[in-house]
């Protein structure tokens, strides 16, 4: 489509004093994430719907949205989507459920994983109107996929009384969402979606919120854990 | 095009220099920086800086001049060649038992790394479920010049190392307790030592060695004092927290001139 004149009087200066090389694109692998916290359990969490410095995000950790719901001066080729997760303290008190771990299923995020909110629910991406992608069990069909760490953990061990049958199960219980490489969601074929275009990824309970289970040691109270959904794939951006 | 000082200087070095700036040469390369996580207070730092410490120079969370193990950065802030990233890797890297912290004679404990007892680092409470939660925080963001090219989430678990060793069994350990009592749970962390699993710069990026770096690994959510305590190993002795370092190592090729 030929450029109004108004587009080529823009264009000209733009390119005589403007801040970026117009017309020219640099492309780099990227990823743009966005968490939310989880509170105990909504029927719906909107991602990407606020930007670096917002209330909602205020830090990296949260997001790197450069503005709410599209990615701004640049375009971006999505490749894959990742559903994630962290919780904020590190110096979670593991003790608080150790006197739990061999009795029930309340002590530890494994619970929430096997048996709660990762077995459910879906995800939409969705540019403009139109849904584009719509995965069931995110949690399950579009994993981290990113070298997920491993945290091993050995038997206990029971000292028995003389001549009495202790009955223990020993094995302390740990999972963690599904981290080969080889397993990610990949959206096949690609979707680009160009710079200043609105959209939208929600993850979606409709058939009911699921409240946390696993909240002996880790809390189910707002900031205790943070869900969240990372795209993966290159960025085309302006040269400056 | 070049200046006529450049073009006097290119002249010399081509007919008397060590290099030959015309030949290049194709090597597959790493460029590492180590650097400790926690000075002595043993509170995580809440930004990490990577190669801004060179060789020689002193690490300033640990106070210990930096040897070839820790970094080959030569210059500070540059690399020393020509350089195309392919891949990024993080190693959180507890030190080897005889490397360990004096405070709680950790590196001489007989428990290190066995076992749940105190003086344990696979404790419940201990530095590797620490350091498990711990890989699930952090942004790393990688600028070269003004400009930022790599920004990545949870780069501990998103650029595993891996390599490294692959625990197949992991033991309790003995302790006597009464009857009846269970004890000696532990806990082993260790990142993807899978290849596969590596964060990789597709396209690669290609660095000139007079680009000014500026990488760091940041703690920006609830980051308090009370949440970034490496925990003491030996309860009895405060200030016994583990020795931890954390790597960052970028593979890919470096372009060298033909000497």
């Amino acid at each position: 489509m030929a450029e109004t004149n108004s587009q080529a009087i823009v264009g000209k200066l733009q390119s005589r004093y403007g801040t970026y090389s117009r017309g020219q694109l640099q492309s780099q692998r990227k990823q743009f994430w966005s968490f939310v916290d989880y509170a105990n359990g909504n029927s719906q969490y909107t991602f990407f719907g606020s930007a670096l410095g917002d209330t909602a995000t205020p830090n990296l950790q949260k997001t790197n949205m450069p503005v709410q719901g599209s990615f701004g001066t640049s375009s971006f080729l999505l490749k894959t989507i990742r559903m994630a997760l962290y919780v904020p303290a590190p110096g979670i008190n593991y003790a608080a459920g150790t006197t739990t771990y061999l009795t029930d299923a309340t002590s530890a995020l494994w619970a929430d994983l096997t048996d709660g909110f990762a077995q459910a629910g879906l995800l939409k991406f969705t540019v403009g109107a139109k849904d584009f992608v719509t995965i069931p069990k995110p949690y399950l069909y579009a994993p981290p996929a990113d070298g997920r760490s491993e945290l091993y953990i050995s038997n206990a061990s029971v000292t028995e009384a003389a001549g009495a049958i202790t009955t223990a199960s020993f094995n302390a219980p740990e999972a963690d969402l599904n981290r080969q490489a080889e397993n990610v969601y990949n959206v096949d074929p690609e979707l680009y979606i160009d710079f200043q275009e609105n959209f939208r990824v929600s993850l979606e309970f409709p058939a009911g919120a699921v409240t946390r289970i696993g909240t002996t040691s880790l809390a189910s109270s707002a900031g205790s854990l943070f869900v969240g959904v990372t795209l993966d794939g290159v960025e085309f951006r302006p040269v400056q | 095009m070049a200046s006529e000082s450049q073009q006097i200087t290119q002249m010399l070095a081509g007919r008397y220099g060590t290099a030959n700036y015309k030949n290049l040469q194709v090597l597959k390369w790493q460029y590492y920086d180590y650097v400790r996580i926690a000075p002595s207070t043993g509170v995580i730092s809440q930004k990490l800086n990577f190669f801004s410490v060179p060789q020689g120079a002193i690490d300033p969370n640990s106070g210990i001049a930096k040897t070839l193990e820790e970094t080959n950065l030569d210059r500070n802030g540059q690399f020393t060649y020509d350089y195309v990233i392919t891949a990024i890797r993080t190693h959180l890297q507890v030190l080897p038992k005889s490397r360990q912290n004096s405070v709680g004679a950790l590196t001489t404990v007989a428990n290190l790394n066995v076992g749940g007892a105190d003086g344990s680092l696979g404790q419940p409470t201990g530095t590797y479920t620490f350091l498990e939660k711990l890989s699930g925080l952090g942004t790393m963001i990688v600028n070269f010049g003004q400009k930022r090219y790599f920004e990545v989430n949870q780069p501990f678990k998103t650029c595993p190392r891996g390599a490294g060793v692959s625990v197949k069994q992991y033991g309790g350990g003995a302790q006597a307790t009464a009857a009846g009592v269970t004890t000696q749970r532990s806990y082993y962390y260790s990142q993807s030592q899978d290849p596969r699993d590596i964060y990789r710069t597709t396209p690669p990026l290609f660095v000139e060695r007079d680009s000014i770096i500026d990488a760091s690994i940041q703690f920006q959510d609830a980051y308090t004092t009370g949440n970034f305590t490496l925990p003491d190993v030996v309860a009895a002795s405060p200030g016994s927290f583990a020795f931890v370092n954390v790597g960052l190592i970028y593979d890919g090729f470096a372009i060298v001139p033909t000497q």
